[in-house]
């Protein structure tokens, strides 16, 4: 097994509790991000700079929308993004396997 | 448990204020009040966890609950007005309030909860529904007065028995 196998992207804690939170929705529903974060515990920054980072690259995708103080941002799971950690939980497994 | 409560308490109080009747003359107005209190309790209660749960989450889950909702009042109104169309066509009192009322709402009711259970396969909720309708279908050979006690000590259990299975079953997980 190779260090790659293991998605350093999904792999930093905060971003692996993001998607595995999003992973418990069902296909396409959405998330709000005040939810989300309440879920999760992180601050406000912390949470955006993660959730831009899933977001590059097609991990996530986030809509906003309302303007001013009622808008609302909500993230859903790509089906890549699925596919992601579908790909990280069974390199996980394998690792572990052998202990 | 607070489902167990309600058939406990509330059937229970039922049942109690009709155990000595001779003759039969149905539920007693302080009974009833008693279990629509607690259903309505239970009510309030499941709608704010169900609302906790489901706050921030918008598409196809959300839609499946409110359509799943509306499925669930009209098979309770539906129990309820051709509960009220069979006193109207001069059915006995006796069945009507003492047969029909305590099990036939809650088969139709558990029918849809346990169709529901099926297409998502859970299969311990569709266990429950199926063990409920079992319950109230078989307390009604018990009569007016019994068909109260047995369905509410029945149900107790049941939701009992689930609540001990998924207790057991967390601290497994």
């Amino acid at each position: 097994m190779t260090d790659d196998a293991l998605d350093p992207l999904i792999h930093a804690p905060a971003r692996l509790r993001i998607l595995v939170t999003l992973a418990a929705l069902n296909y396409a529903d959405t998330l709000s991000f005040t939810r989300l974060q309440a879920m999760i515990d992180l601050t406000p920054g912390n949470l955006i700079t993660h959730l831009r980072k899933l977001e590059d690259a097609g991990y996530i995708s986030s809509e906003k929308t309302g303007k001013g103080v009622a808008s609302q941002t909500s993230v859903t799971l790509t089906n890549r993004g699925r596919a992601a950690l579908d790909a990280y939980t069974h390199a996980l497994r394998d690792l572990l396997s052998g202990l | 448990m607070l489902g167990a409560a309600v058939f406990l308490f509330g059937y229970g109080a039922v049942w109690c204020s009709m155990r000595d009747q001779h003759p039969y003359t149905g539920p007693g107005g302080w009974a009833i009040a008693v279990l629509y209190a607690l259903v309505i309790v239970a009510a309030v209660a499941s709608s704010r966890v169900l609302n906790r749960a489901t706050t921030g989450v918008t598409g196809r889950a959300r839609r499946q609950l409110q359509a799943q909702g509306a499925a669930f009042a009209a098979a309770y109104a539906g129990a309820y007005v051709f509960m009220g169309a069979l006193g109207y066509l001069g059915v006995s009192y006796r069945i009507v309030y003492g047969v029909y009322a305590p099990t036939a709402p809650l088969i139709v009711v558990c029918a849809a909860a346990a169709a529901g259970a099926a297409a998502r396969e859970n299969w311990p909720q569709l266990g429950v529904g199926i063990a409920i309708i079992a319950v109230a279908a078989a307390s009604a050979y018990s009569g007016p007065v019994g068909a109260w006690g047995y369905t509410g000590l029945g149900c107790c259990l049941v939701l009992l028995g689930y609540a001990a299975a998924l207790v057991v079953w967390l601290r497994r997980a």
